[in-house]
C-alpha cells in the first residue's frame, strides 16, 4: 500500500460514487450498525419529518408502536388533528433535542411541573404542545390528566422499544427564565402570552445540543439497556428564526449544528446510529428535487427516496433482511400528501410578515 | 316545501328491532301519549342496509320497497321532512354496544380519560359511519324533530359473549364497565346527537348488566334457541319507550 487512499472502495470517491452514478444511482450512503427487523418494536419522535419514517416504517409492516393510540373509532384525519399516531406517543413535534430531554425527564419525575398553562379564548393550551388539542382543553384539569397520560405512554415506549428514532430538527428554542421550561413553540405564536423578561431565546451550539442529546441517550440506556437509538436530522428548513440572522444562513447553522452533533454521538456509541435522511434532500446532487415549490415542504417522492435508501442499506448490511421484508412497493409513501403531516412550526407562518 | 304535518304525527324508523315495538303497543305493555298519532316505517336488517337518502327523502332500494310497504301499511315509500312532526330512529343499525365495548377495552389501557373534545370527536366519527343516523341528521337539517333510541346492548345469558372467538372476547374490560362508565359515555352521545339536531335516548341503565350486556330477561322469544342476542322483548321496548314518551311531550311543550 503506497497511502491510505489505494484500498478504498469507490464509495469513496467522488467521482465513482457521486459524480458517474448520478442522484438516482447513489447506493450505499449509509452503513447501519444495527438491523431493524419487521419484529422490533421502533418508536419515533422528533421534528416534522420523523413523522415520515414512523408512517413508512409502518405502512411497510414494520413494528411502529403507538404507545398513546387514538380512542377507537376516531378518523385518521382527526386523530392526527389531536396528536395520535403522528409520533409513538401524544407529544407533538419534539424539535430539539433538550425538549425530548424535558419530556423524559417530566415522565420520569426527575423534574417537576412547572404549572404553567396557557389560555386562549376561554381554552387551556398545554406550553410544551400548544396544538395537540385544536381548541384547546376545556379545563386545566383535562390538560394535566392529558399530560399524565403522555408521560406513561412515553416511559412505556422507553421501556418497551428496541429502537428509538429521533428527527432532530432545530436549535432555536425559546425558555422561560423563571421556571427552565422548554417550550415547543415561542409564547404568544399559537398561544400564551410573550413576555420578554420571561421568555429567552436559546440558539444552541454544538456543546449544548451535545450535551442535551447525551443526556437523552444517559436516560434512555438506564431505563432500557438495550435500547438502540437511530438518529436523524429533518431537512426541512426553519419557518421563521429569532436569530437576527437571516432564515436561510439560520437555518444552514442549525442544520449543521445539529448534523455534527448527530455524528458526534453515533461515532461515539456503537449503539447509537446516524441515518443520512438529511444529506438525501438536501444535498446539491438531487438539486432541490425533494423540495416543494416553496423550498421547504419535502415532497412525497422525497419520502420515498429516504425510505428506498433506508431498506436498500439495510439490506445491503444486512442480507437476511431480504427475506424478511413486508414491504409493498415503495410508491405507497409517494401517496402520503405533505399536508398531513401535521408541523406545529408551520403555524408560524401566521404570524409572518 | 313539503306542507308542515299535524303537531302529533310520529313515525318510527327502524329494521327488526321496531318489531318489539309494535308488539309492546299491540299487548298493551305501553301506549303512545294521548293525541299522537304514530306509523312504523322500516324494513328488517340486510333490506334496511338499502335505505339512503335520495331526492331529499329516505327511500328504500326498489328490491326492499315491497317489504317497506309491508311494514307501514300505508302506502308510503318514502318518507321525507316534513311529513312528520316527529320522526324517531329505533335500533337502525347504530351498535353503540360496538363503541362501548371498544372504548372501554381501549380506556382500561389509559391512567385517564381522554378529553371532552378527544371523545367527543370519536364519537361523532362512529355515528356519522351509520347511514340511519346520516339520514336523521338531515331530517333534523331540514326541520324535523328526530329522536334516536341506538340499537340495544346484546342480550345476556344466550351465549357466552366473552368466550374466545366470541362477539366480546377482545374486549374483556368491557365487562366491567360501571354506570357510571356508561353514563359518562352516554352523555357524550347525547351531546353529540343534540348537536346534529337530535335527542338520543340513552338504554334504560335498570336494563343493563355486565357492563355492556341487557338483562337476560329481556331477551325475545326463543332467544337460545335461535341464538339471539340482538332482538329484545316487548316487554324491553315497553321499558325503552317509557324514556321516549316524557321527552317527547317536553319537546312538544316546547315546540
Amino acid at each position: 500500500m503506497t497511502h491510505p487512499y489505494d484500498d478504498l472502495g469507490p464509495e469513496a470517491f467522488w467521482k465513482t460514487a457521486v459524480a458517474e452514478p448520478g442522484a438516482f444511482g447513489l447506493s450505499g450512503l449509509w452503513s447501519p450498525k444495527f438491523p431493524i427487523r419487521p419484529r422490533h418494536k421502533i418508536v419515533t419522535a422528533g421534528s416534522c419529518f420523523a413523522q415520515h419514517i414512523g408512517r413508512a416504517l409502518a405502512e411497510r409492516g414494520y413494528g411502529w408502536i403507538d404507545c398513546e393510540p387514538a380512542p377507537p373509532f376516531m378518523q385518521t384525519e382527526h386523530a392526527r388533528n389531536h396528536g395520535y399516531g403522528v409520533f409513538s406517543f401524544r407529544t407533538g413535534n419534539i424539535y430539539t433535542p433538550a425538549m425530548l430531554l424535558q419530556w423524559l425527564e417530566l415522565a420520569y419525575d426527575m423534574r417537576a411541573d412547572t404549572g404553567e398553562v396557557w389560555v386562549k379564548d376561554g381554552r387551556f393550551h398545554d406550553p410544551l404542545r400548544p396544538a395537540i388539542e385544536p381548541d384547546g382543553f376545556a379545563t386545566e384539569d383535562e390538560l394535566w390528566d392529558a399530560r399524565r397520560e403522555t408521560y406513561a405512554a412515553l416511559r412505556r415506549a422507553v421501556e418497551t422499544a428496541d429502537v428509538f428514532v429521533f428527527t432532530l430538527g432545530l436549535t432555536e428554542r425559546w425558555r422561560n427564565a423563571d421556571t427552565g421550561a422548554e417550550y415547543a413553540l415561542c409564547p404568544g405564536t399559537v398561544a400564551g402570552t410573550f413576555d420578554p423578561d420571561k421568555h429567552i431565546f436559546i440558539n444552541a451550539n454544538t456543546r449544548q445540543t451535545q450535551a442535551a442529546l447525551m443526556d437523552v441517550i444517559r436516560l434512555f440506556r438506564a431505563k432500557r439497556p438495550k435500547l438502540r437509538v437511530l438518529l436523524t436530522v429533518s431537512p426541512v428548513p426553519l419557518t421563521a428564526t429569532a436569530s437576527g440572522k437571516h432564515v436561510l444562513t439560520a437555518t444552514h447553522y442549525s442544520k449543521s449544528v445539529l448534523r455534527a452533533v448527530a455524528g458526534m454521538v453515533s461515532d461515539r456509541y456503537g449503539f447509537v446510529d446516524y441515518f443520512p435522511s438529511y444529506e438525501i434532500i438536501t444535498h446539491p446532487v438531487f438539486r432541490g428535487m425533494f423540495f416543494a415549490p416553496n423550498m421547504r415542504s419535502v415532497v412525497p417522492e422525497g419520502v420515498a427516496t429516504v425510505m428506498k435508501h433506508f431498506f436498500a442499506d439495510q439490506i445491503a448490511a444486512f442480507p437476511e433482511l431480504r427475506e424478511l421484508r413486508v414491504m409493498p412497493e415503495a410508491a405507497q409513501s409517494a401517496e402520503m400528501a405533505e399536508e398531513d403531516v401535521r408541523c406545529e412550526e408551520v403555524l408560524l407562518d401566521a404570524f409572518a410578515r | 316545501m313539503p306542507s308542515r304535518a299535524e303537531p302529533h304525527s310520529l313515525c318510527i324508523v327502524g329494521d327488526s328491532q321496531i318489531g318489539s315495538v309494535a308488539l309492546a303497543l299491540k299487548e298493551g305493555l305501553t301506549a303512545v301519549p294521548d293525541g299522537y298519532s304514530l306509523e312504523f316505517w322500516g324494513v328488517e336488517g340486510p333490506a334496511f342496509r338499502t335505505i339512503d337518502w335520495v331526492d331529499g327523502a329516505m327511500r328504500p332500494a326498489p328490491a326492499a320497497l315491497e317489504r317497506v310497504l309491508e311494514v307501514n301499511g300505508n302506502g308510503r315509500d318514502h318518507v321525507a321532512p316534513g311529513q312528520f312532526d316527529t320522526v324517531i330512529f329505533y335500533g337502525a343499525r347504530l351498535r353503540v354496544a360496538t363503541f362501548f365495548a371498544q372504548y372501554f377495552q381501549w380506556a382500561s389501557g389509559r391512567v385517564t380519560q381522554p378529553s371532552r373534545s378527544v371523545l367527543e370527536t370519536a364519537v361523532h366519527d362512529f355515528a356519522i359511519s351509520t347511514r340511519a343516523y346520516r339520514m336523521g341528521r338531515s331530517l333534523a337539517a331540514a326541520g324535523d324533530r328526530v329522536f334516536y333510541i341506538p340499537a340495544p346492548f346484546s342480550t345476556d345469558g344466550v351465549r357466552d359473549l366473552a368466550a374466545p372467538g366470541s362477539l366480546y372476547q377482545p374486549y374483556p374490560a368491557a365487562f366491567a364497565a360501571t354506570a357510571e362508565d356508561r353514563a359518562y359515555l352516554w352523555d357524550v352521545f347525547e351531546h353529540v346527537a343534540a348537536r346534529d339536531g337530535m335527542t338520543l335516548i340513552r338504554q334504560p341503565e335498570d336494563t343493563v348488566t355486565s357492563g355492556i350486556l341487557t338483562k337476560a330477561e329481556y331477551s325475545c322469544a326463543g332467544a337460545v334457541e335461535e341464538d339471539d342476542i340482538g332482538h329484545k322483548s316487548p316487554a324491553f321496548a315497553a321499558r325503552w319507550l317509557e324514556e321516549l314518551w316524557p321527552a317527547l311531550d317536553a319537546r312538544a311543550r316546547a315546540a
